[in-house]
């Protein structure tokens, strides 16, 4: 991989944690400039991911209230029904009222192709809780555009 | 019926940073690689770097209060806010004439950055013009904007973050009377200056 296609990987990442095209563009540059720096080697895409996943930890949140929210250890799997009819901008809308755990989940596993096992050696969370932020962001996504698409229909 | 994972992939693939945005970053990255390298070895680079900031700037501390007789800011904060309050007030023509961010950036060569700032600055203000300034030392924008509803001009400053302004928070206070926010991304600062009867022309 390129330095170039690396960048677009990286800014892609940081897209899905902040969903907003000038704190993307800004995460991805500083984390690459902190890599050069250090003299490391930047054409490792686990090593930029990590690093901007540790400078949007430091910076955006460092000013915004934390809410935990309780993961249950053991919940029912629905099946979550994948197929409906969506545009570009309602799809922006609905991830943008992911918490950022699950827009990071789904872009990982959706786009990098990331296992939940690997996704959590990166976010450093157990393997269950990966899989319950997938599941619980299938679910938000799919009733927001399932709701959107009706009331496409009744219009 | 679109298959939403599909549809997910679509969406991301999508989102692109432009080349010129690419090549800046790699040659920044270049550019940094090569100033580390250049660094002596056996020297601990930045305690050399610290030491020396802090020397020119305990001398420049020195002549300034023997000149003006003023007491000295505690910390960085402090700092900060005193000089975008002096640079508000001393109400500056911009060097560069214009409405539009992307033609300002690229006027503007000498930053080492793009000119861009937050959603609300965007939707609510409109863009005059800009000049070279300095925050701390730090290189950085000062750009001239009017307010859409009131009309009332106001200073944005826009620079890289260092290392002293990493330790800046998100705030905004009143010193005399103008109003100043201070607020950071992961690699820039910014500052809004707004008031006082001199800048209301």
């Amino acid at each position: 991989m390129n330095q170039k296609d690396l960048l677009q990987r990286g800014y892609r990442y940081a897209f899905s944690l902040t969903h907003n095209h000038h704190d993307a563009e800004d995460l991805v540059q500083d984390a690459w400039i902190r890599l050069c720096s250090k003299g490391e080697i930047t054409h490792s895409k686990s090593l930029l991911f990590t690093t901007i996943r540790n400078r949007y930890i430091d910076q955006f949140r460092r000013n915004r209230l934390i809410v935990f929210e309780v993961l249950d250890q053991e919940y029912e799997f629905e099946d979550v029904e994948d197929s409906v009819e969506v545009t570009t901008g309602e799809l922006d809308v609905a991830l943008n009222s992911l918490r950022y755990e699950e827009r990071e989940a789904v872009y990982l596993n959706y786009v990098e192709g990331y296992s939940a096992r690997e996704i959590s050696q990166l976010t450093q969370k157990s393997r269950n809780t990966v899989l319950s932020l997938l599941h619980r962001a299938r679910q938000k996504l799919c009733k927001l555009l399932r709701h959107t698409d009706k009331e496409r229909d009744l219009a | 019926m679109t298959q939403l994972p599909s549809k997910i992939r679509e969406y991301y693939q999508d989102q692109n940073l432009d080349e010129a945005v690419l090549q800046r970053i790699i040659e920044r990255g270049q550019m940094v690689k090569e100033s580390s390298a250049r660094e002596p070895s056996g020297l601990r680079p930045t305690g050399v770097k610290i030491v020396g900031f802090m020397s020119i700037t305990a001398l420049l501390l020195v002549a300034l209060q023997f000149m003006s007789n003023l007491p000295q800011p505690a910390d960085i904060t402090q700092r900060v806010l005193q000089e975008i309050h002096m640079n508000h007030e001393k109400a500056l023509a911009v060097e560069f004439a214009t409405d539009n961010f992307q033609v300002l950036s690229e006027k503007m060569d000498r930053l080492g950055f793009p000119i861009s700032t937050s959603p609300h600055i965007y939707a609510n203000y409109s863009l005059l013009g800009g000049r070279y300034c300095s925050i701390q030392g730090n290189i950085a924008a000062q750009l001239k904007i009017r307010h859409r509803d009131s009309g009332h001009i106001a200073t944005l400053y826009i620079t890289q973050k260092n290392h002293d302004l990493e330790q800046v928070r998100n705030q905004s206070q009143l010193l005399g009377q103008v109003q100043i926010s201070l607020w950071n991304s992961p690699s820039m600062f910014y500052g809004l200056a707004q008031g006082s009867t001199s800048t209301q022309k």
